[in-house]
């Protein structure tokens, strides 16, 4: 796949897009505070800046999703530094950094009909640990800080929720 | 760490979401590489993940995704990002910005040749602009020129006219080497002023090397008044000086700079009075 994609093989990119950009979107509307508009744009944005950058991507620092999901969740992130979408937020006394972390305070909350609710599958713990290494980037000893919890916990809490999960995705 | 510890370790789910130090993500790609199992494990993370994510939106409808993937392949040639519009809205938009690509293209040429005229112009105006400034400056000098040419004149006519001045005219010394009998030298010293000037002369040119120097004789001192050349015989209507008393006056040839004091065997002219 990388290999097509660097040859500019645009078929190859229709593929990866298909495969990749809801999940993609799910994150970047979660950095975004689900404005479904400006993550659509973020989305659209990120991926042609994957198309673009293909020739920088290192298989030996992470997968393909991990390092498009970098790139997606950074502009994500850059666009809640802009002015517009603070004022939208009516946060701007808050950094990114902080607003983000604040979004990630686990608080009951119902989902958006429509929406599975896969987080239903997940315990709170495991969420939280799930979101801080993927959503918000953080390494594992980051995360135990964060969280409170040590790093041990954090891997083992990490596989368990992706068990949990792949029990209903892929076995 | 074989492949099973490896594969129940953890690591391979920090792996995916890239959390790992470098040296570890380094240790999992070779894995990968190594063995299709944790390969198989890793695709199997990453789905999960893939699909956990997806829950999170609203997925895209095909249409949009297939909107997004058209903007971006063009944005790959145009250089520029299309919106994701439904297809009707944005044969519209593509028609419109076809017209309006069209509306700035001939904007675009028109402001072009304004640029190009107005350019021309600017250097036309530009150049008859310094030319004008290069005359002004010119007028300027001249015109500072002959400012001091008439103050010098002023300053001689008013010594020449007073009746307190001087009239001293210094003939040549017989023998000397420099000066002949046509040679004479006439200046006014008016001394309420002290103001002394050559009014007119007839000196041989001398070498570069060479100039004349003027002295006022006051008993037994020679007062230096100065050096100056001569051009076609005359002196420089410029030279002026100021001396109190003098008795008469001598003019030597000196190396040039002048003398501290006179060369008595290249006195040549000279006046007593």
């Amino acid at each position: 796949m990388v290999f097509r994609l660097r040859n500019g093989d645009e078929a190859a990119f229709t593929v990866l897009y298909r495969q990749y950009a809801n999940a993609l979107l799910g994150i970047i509307g979660k950095v975004l505070d689900g404005d479904i508009e400006l993550s659509k744009e973020v989305l659209q944005e990120g991926m042609l800046k994957v198309w673009k950058n293909i020739n920088s991507y290192d298989s030996t620092k992470g997968t393909l999703f991990t390092w498009m999901l970098n790139i997606c969740r950074n502009m994500a992130i850059d666009k809640t530094r802009s002015r517009s979408f603070k004022n939208q937020q009516k946060n701007e006394s808050m950094d990114a950094k902080a607003w983000l972390e604040n979004k990630f305070q686990y608080q009951p909350q119902p989902e958006t009909i429509g929406v599975v609710k896969m987080l239903d599958i997940l315990q709170p713990s495991q969420r939280e640990v799930v979101d801080t290494i993927y959503m918000l980037g953080y390494s594992h000893s980051e995360a135990a800080e964060r969280l409170q919890i040590p790093v041990g916990t954090v891997k083992t809490r990490l596989r368990s929720a992706i068990l949990e999960l792949r029990k209903h995705f892929n076995e | 760490m074989n492949v099973t510890e490896l594969i129940s370790s953890g690591k391979l789910e920090l792996y995916v979401a890239g959390s790992l130090p470098s040296d570890e993500m380094k240790e999992v790609a070779d894995a990968i590489a190594r063995h299709p199992e944790v390969a198989e494990e890793v695709n199997r993370i990453e789905a999960a993940m893939v699909a956990l994510y997806a829950s999170y939106a609203q997925p895209l409808s095909t249409e949009e995704m297939n909107n997004q993937v058209r903007a971006i392949l063009r944005s790959e040639s145009d250089h520029s990002l299309l919106p994701v519009t439904p297809p009707a809205k944005q044969a519209r938009l593509i028609s419109m910005s076809r017209f309006a690509v069209a509306a700035m293209v001939t904007g675009l040429v028109l402001s072009l040749a304004l640029a190009g005229y107005l350019g021309m112009q600017y250097n036309r105006l530009r150049d008859e602009v310094a030319g004008i400034r290069g005359r002004q400056e010119q007028m300027v000098q001249e015109n500072d020129k002959l400012k001091k040419e008439s103050q010098i004149l002023e300053t001689r006519f008013n010594v020449m006219k007073d009746i307190l001045t001087k009239r001293v005219e210094l003939k040549f010394i017989p023998g000397n080497k420099f000066t002949s009998d046509n040679s004479f030298i006439v200046v006014y010293w008016h001394p309420p002023s002290q103001k002394l000037m050559v009014a007119n002369a007839q000196l041989p040119d001398l070498p570069t090397n060479e100039q004349y120097q003027l002295w006022a004789l006051l008993g037994n001192q020679q007062v230096d008044l100065g050096v100056f050349d001569t051009r076609n015989g005359q002196v420089p209507p410029e030279f002026m000086k100021n001396i109190n008393a003098a008795q008469g006056f001598a003019v030597t040839v000196e190396p040039r700079g002048g003398s501290k004091t006179p060369t008595l065997s290249n006195i040549c002219m000279m006046a007593k009075m």
